[in-house]
């Protein structure tokens, strides 16, 4: 470290309170701008990897169920509705329908008779464009009856079984981690949905079931063709077939009330952040220029004894880059410190379903919340440290205002 | 050495323009300790911040080794302080935030002295001569007026300058620091010396006396 550097760094240690202070300012900035991007980039992503793992253009589920459904599908919040499948058949027939799948939704219970709460998806190997391209690019074998997948966060008393309404099924594979609410689902076909519900735990829990498992669906996964207008099928499928109980959406229809929140909540950000740079440069500028006007004749001292305008200025700037460096690398810090303590109310409160604490996404930010406290004090210095450069020496010895 | 020719510095106060320094010649020598005498604002601040290029005459001219000082650059004045000419303020003039030993030290590293240890083993040195070395790691508030003083003129002379001008340098100073430092000064016979003072005790045998009155220098003598 320079000589204008250590000059610095022991001006600021023995003014100790007003340097605190002044990092504080330098640590807020820091500190919400990194809070609101882990917040605003975490929603935002686990959106993209939600729409980017369906790889449907249209979901369809029965009427009124389009707010679980988003929240299942985001937040992995247990679901179980079904309709007939009959609407599947109909609405496969459709004009510019590419590829069209069903998937039954199951939640099995948080009691002694299952080994937690969890979401069932059961899917159609035949028709499925979800699931077994994953399986596929995973090299697993689809699963048979009496047989299932696990999402990468659930964890079983016992690795290769589950339990289910009292009964113990085969986990045959864990799939990797998506970062959706996926994660947290197990994966099955019909045949074991059947064993499932044809227990004794099921029967206790819900009833003599009235359906098969293979006659019921939760919702529709479609591909439309290639050129076709995924929300003119939609219309088509909400209009044209007289009588169905279902309603269809595109993809990112269904998640309309995420988007919202995402864009208010992206809003609210900028807002933020704008009205917290103009405050933070206002306190800065004004403790910078209250401070060196209170030390006019410490600088006219330094350049009676030959030392030049550029370095006395280069010491309030130093000042300055310090400021910003130790309030940015704190807040960055604290902030992360913050949101791994706080994680759960936090997603809990703000609908969140996970927070992207990976350090490739991390570093950088803490990079940036840095990179800007810095720029912001060393933008607040950059007025006294001009005038400090350009006073008269006569003046400053004289302890004249600046 | 230092040579001054018509040098005028005039000033406005409430309107009316007057001269602080008005016309002065004077001439100063390697080895020559000048003493100039005269009442509170009678100039003698102002000439000496002539001299050592803090301010610019609005006539005349001030010669340092034959360089016209009054031509140059504020950039080029600076960096002849820097070098040549030390100048020892008026009253307190250390940096409270650093040790005696850092202020001494400090602007000379900031304004590009690469030795950083030669620079201490100097001021030590010097801090030995002026019986504070024990003191060097010290603040400033934790001095008395008289270690305060003698460690400017300590920072004043560690870098080996050619002329020193000092502005009360024994103000407000008991009998005791005020002869530690005027026998520092007397025994500098390869820089000149200038001290503006009000303190008769400064006139001592050897130095030029000149006195000063509303801007104006009158040479008195040498002091038998």
């Amino acid at each position: 470290m320079g000589i204008i550097g250590k000059t610095a760094l022991k001006n600021l240690k023995r003014r100790s309170v007003r340097t605190l202070c002044m990092v504080f300012f330098a640590f807020m900035l820091s500190a919400c701008l990194f809070c609101c991007s882990v917040l605003t980039d975490s929603m935002e992503s686990s959106l993209q990897n939600t729409t980017d793992r369906l790889g449907a253009d249209i979901i369809v589920v029965p009427e009124e169920y389009e707010g679980e459904m988003a929240d299942s599908l985001f937040m992995g919040e247990l679901c179980s509705f079904d309709f007939d499948k009959k609407w599947a058949d109909t609405i496969s027939q459709l004009e510019g329908v590419d590829q069209c799948t069903p998937q039954l939704y199951m939640a099995s219970l948080a009691a002694d008779c299952c080994s937690a709460a969890t979401q069932m998806i059961v899917f159609d190997p035949q028709t499925d464009f979800i699931v077994t391209p994953w399986l596929e690019e995973e090299g697993l074998p689809l699963p048979g009856e009496g047989e299932m997948y696990i999402g990468a966060l659930i964890n079983p008393p016992e690795p290769d079984s589950i339990k289910f309404f009292g009964e113990n099924y085969s986990v045959i594979g864990r799939l990797e981690r998506t970062n959706t609410s996926y994660d947290t689902c197990v994966f099955m076909t019909a045949d074991t949905a059947e064993q499932i519900r044809s227990s004794q735990g099921w029967a206790d829990a819900f009833g003599e079931p009235e359906q098969s498992a293979h006659d019921l669906v939760s919702s529709l996964m479609i591909r439309v063709e290639e050129g076709s207008d995924a929300k003119a099928i939609a219309r088509a499928i909400n209009y044209s077939i007289e009588g169905a109980p279902v309603k269809a959406y595109t993809t990112n229809g269904i998640f309309s009330g995420v988007l919202r929140s995402v864009e208010s909540m992206d809003g609210y950000t900028r807002v933020l952040m704008g009205v917290l740079l103009v405050l933070v440069v206002v306190a800065l500028a004004s403790v910078f220029t209250i401070t060196i006007n209170e030390r006019t004749v410490e600088f006219g001292i330094l350049s009676s004894l030959g030392v030049g305008a550029g370095r006395l200025s280069g010491i309030v700037l130093a000042e300055g880059l310090v400021i910003g460096l130790l309030g940015g690398f704190l807040g960055a810090v604290g902030a992360f410190a913050g949101l791994e303590l706080f994680s759960t109310p936090i997603k809990v409160m703000l609908s969140i379903p996970r927070l992207d604490t990976s350090w490739q996404y991390l570093l950088p930010l803490a990079g940036t919340c840095i990179g800007l406290s810095v720029a912001v004090s060393l933008l607040s210095s950059l007025y006294s440290a001009w005038k400090v450069g350009r006073s008269r020496l006569d003046g400053l010895l004289k302890g004249e205002e600046l | 050495m230092v040579k001054t020719e018509g040098l005028t510095k005039n000033y406005t106060r409430q309107g009316k323009t007057f001269q602080a320094v008005d016309h002065v010649d004077l001439q100063v020598e390697k080895g020559e300790v000048l003493v100039l005498t005269g009442p509170s604002g009678c100039g003698k601040s102002t000439l000496f911040h002539l001299i050592s290029g803090i301010i610019q005459p609005d006539e005349g001219q001030v010669y340092f080794d034959g360089q016209k000082i009054s031509s140059l650059s504020a950039a080029k004045r600076t960096a002849l302080r820097r070098q040549h000419i030390s100048y020892i303020l008026q009253g307190d003039s250390l940096l409270y935030n650093f040790t005696v030993l850092e202020n001494i030290c400090l602007p000379h590293l900031l304004s590009g002295w690469k030795d950083k240890k030669e620079l201490e083993t100097r001021g030590m040195s010097l801090l030995e001569e002026f019986r504070m070395a024990d003191l060097a790691g010290n603040y400033p508030a934790e001095l008395s007026g008289g270690e305060r003083r003698r460690a400017a003129i300590v920072r004043a002379f560690v870098h080996g300058p050619q002329l020193v001008v000092a502005d009360e340098p024994t103000s407000d100073l008991d009998e005791e620091n005020t002869g530690i430092i005027l026998d520092y000064f007397m025994r500098q016979k390869e820089k000149a010396i200038l001290i503006s003072t009000h303190d008769l005790s400064c006139l001592r045998t050897g130095v030029s006396h000149y006195a000063m009155a509303k801007g104006r220098i009158e040479k008195k003598g040498i002091i038998d």
